[in-house]
């Protein structure tokens, strides 16, 4: 009998590489989205956060924002829409408080995501942060669509390599850019944010959606629109990780209502190197964790001995 | 796929236990709607119960075990609980379709539970003997394992509870045996004083009765006119408040409430610093 790694009772290696210029090696391909975390510690009563591939940390703003007044959130079919509005204390804050307890977590790769009102403001954000020790990447918010701007940057090819290349100038950190799907093609986006020097693509946000109280008459959020999360916007999702993979040469972070194991390698298969777990740990605290155990079991059953190899086999 | 068949069927279609204290997958021993329209859910949960205080809430997962939908858990305080038999029992009204779910739940079925969520009821200071309760509707059962807390501790409580109609009055009859005394009132004067609760238990305040603490659950026009009653009073005491919530772990920040801090105000997470607030600290304006 061969001894090859895929064999009963040897661990299948999960560890996928993203990026060759500025490679960022996850141990395991699965991350958090942000927004869904919080920091870590919210959740490590429940699992071992030292388990995920990476922590995607809620985002950030250069300023602190309390966030949206009234309502933020509605459960719709198979999913939910919120309206947070950026909610965090800002970047001092971060730096002070909450960078040095994400440290805690020893080895386990911190991704940052950032968000703001301007070109500058993201700039700002960044070179200070590439000054700092223990983040393993920046993710570059430009979709949210809670926040006027946010729309704007991520909607246009033009806006997002703008956005791209201030960061990039400053940074020499990995940059993930996160794309909207609130666009009409996703490729040329995706296209001018390689050309303007990112190291990778997440996607995608949520999706703008709005509900009405047919009592009232009018929007249940008091910001009207909201952005769609959950496996109702899955399908969506997966189209445009494979979209993208097929338009650039980006490695992808894949994300939207992936909820289980079988979810997250539809994803690989798209074309995702990674994948993040997003509105299904507001529901399964413990959704990561069994996505990683189940991908490891998935390679091990079909005698996969390198998960990487996985990566886009849809496209093959 | 044969994969899934062969190796996944048993596990994912009879999940095991999840090996944690904090979430588990408890089976239903007993349901049933003991008042019209309103249900009382009995689960078994042994090392869950054997963490819980008064005034922390369980988060149920709504739906059968491979489904997605309804996709949130839902958040329902805990009526009472038994540390011999494991159990603790929680009232809801069918409201949506997670508690219409619960409300078909068979004996023995088991639901994914999350918990126990959120902080202890603040107890009053030294000094403040006598604690009014002032609970309407679905708003009684929390107060129970409360009432009982402060029996223990030796406090005076008494028990204004209002309800649409008699039917509704949740747990009269185990307030009756905790020894709480209480004063009844109903929407529709079927039982005890007609009006609403909070008129009570001003008028009470003003003319016959001494307080020194008050803790109050119910609907939020409810809370709101005794937040303004208790604070002209110069009394302190807890609003005890729901919200919207996803994850009840303080990472969505959806269960955002209003609270005055200092000069200014401040979103406070339920889920975190709640379910009690302050008497004096809520922005119901919004």
């Amino acid at each position: 009998m061969s001894n090859s790694p895929a064999q009963a009772g040897v661990t299948p290696d999960l560890a996928v590489t993203l990026g060759t210029r500025r490679p960022l090696r996850l141990k395991n391909p699965v991350t958090t989205a942000s927004g869904t975390f919080g920091y870590g510690v919210e959740f490590a009563p429940y699992m071992d956060i030292t388990a995920l591939g990476a922590l995607t940390t809620k985002a950030l703003t250069l300023e602190a924002r309390e966030g949206n007044p009234g309502r933020r959130l509605v459960e719709t079919p198979a999913g939910m829409l919120n309206s947070i509005g950026l909610m965090n204390a800002g970047l001092e804050h971060f730096l002070r408080e909450t960078l040095p307890q994400l440290r805690q977590f020893g080895d386990l790769p911190i991704i940052v995501n950032i968000s703001g009102h301007t070109v500058s403001e993201y700039a700002t954000l960044a070179e200070r942060l590439n000054q700092e020790p223990g983040i393993a990447a920046l993710e570059v918010n430009i979709s949210c669509p809670n926040v006027e701007n946010g729309l704007l940057f991520a909607s246009l090819p033009e806006s997002a390599a703008l956005v791209t290349r201030a960061v990039r100038e400053v940074c020499d950190l990995p940059l993930f850019i996160k794309l909207t799907p609130n666009v009409s093609d996703i490729a040329p986006i995706a296209k001018a944010v390689e050309e303007a020097g990112a190291d990778g693509i997440s996607l995608i946000n949520s999706v703008l959606g709005m509900a009405i109280d047919i009592q009232t008459r009018q929007a249940i959020l008091q910001a009207t629109f909201g952005g769609l999360s959950g496996p109702a916007i899955r399908p969506i999702a997966l189209r445009m990780v494979y979209q993208v993979y097929q338009a650039c040469s980006l490695p992808i972070i894949g994300m939207g209502g992936i909820t289980t194991w079988e979810d997250a390698l539809e994803f690989i298969f798209a074309g995702a190197s990674a994948v993040a777990i997003g509105t299904a740990n507001l529901v399964n605290p413990r959704a990561t964790v069994e996505v990683i155990q189940g991908l490891g079991e998935y390679c091990q059953y079909h005698k996969v001995a390198c998960l990487a190899e996985l990566i886009g086999a849809a496209h093959r | 796929m044969q994969y899934k068949a062969t190796v996944y069927a048993n596990d994912r279609l009879f999940p095991e236990p999840i090996p944690h204290p904090l979430q588990q997958l408890a089976p239903c021993s007993d349901r049933g709607s003991p008042y019209p329209e309103l249900w009382r859910l009995t689960l078994h949960a042994p090392e869950l119960v054997s963490l819980l205080k008064p005034g922390q809430f369980l988060h149920l997962l709504t739906r059968p075990l491979l489904s997605h939908d309804p996709l949130l858990r839902r958040p329902i305080s805990v009526a009472s609980w038994h540390e011999e038999h494991g159990t603790c029992s929680l009232y809801y009204q069918v409201v949506g379709r997670g508690t219409a779910y619960l409300s078909q739940l068979q004996a023995m079925e088991r639901l994914d539970l999350l918990g126990p969520l959120g902080q202890p009821y603040p107890m009053p200071p030294t000094g403040q003997q006598s604690v009014a309760l002032v609970a309407g509707g679905i708003g009684i059962p929390p107060l129970f394992p409360l009432a009982k807390t402060l029996l223990q501790k030796g406090h005076k409580v008494t028990l204004f509870l209002g309800a649409r109609t008699r039917g509704q009055l949740l747990m009269l009859g185990e307030f009756r045996q905790a020894g709480v005394p209480y004063f009844v009132t109903t929407d529709d004067g079927s039982a005890g004083r007609l009006g609403r609760v909070v008129d009570d238990f001003h008028d009470k305040l003003l003319h016959s009765h001494h307080f020194d603490y008050i803790y109050t659950c119910g609907p939020k026009g409810m809370l709101q006119a005794v937040q303004t009653i208790t604070a002209a009073a110069g009394l302190s005491g807890w609003l005890i408040m729901e919200s919207h919530m996803a994850c009840g772990l303080g990472a969505c920040l959806g269960c955002t409430i209003r609270v005055q801090e200092g000069e200014g105000w401040r979103y406070a997470l339920l889920c975190q610093e709640g379910v009690a607030f302050a008497v004096g600290e809520v922005c119901f304006d919004v």
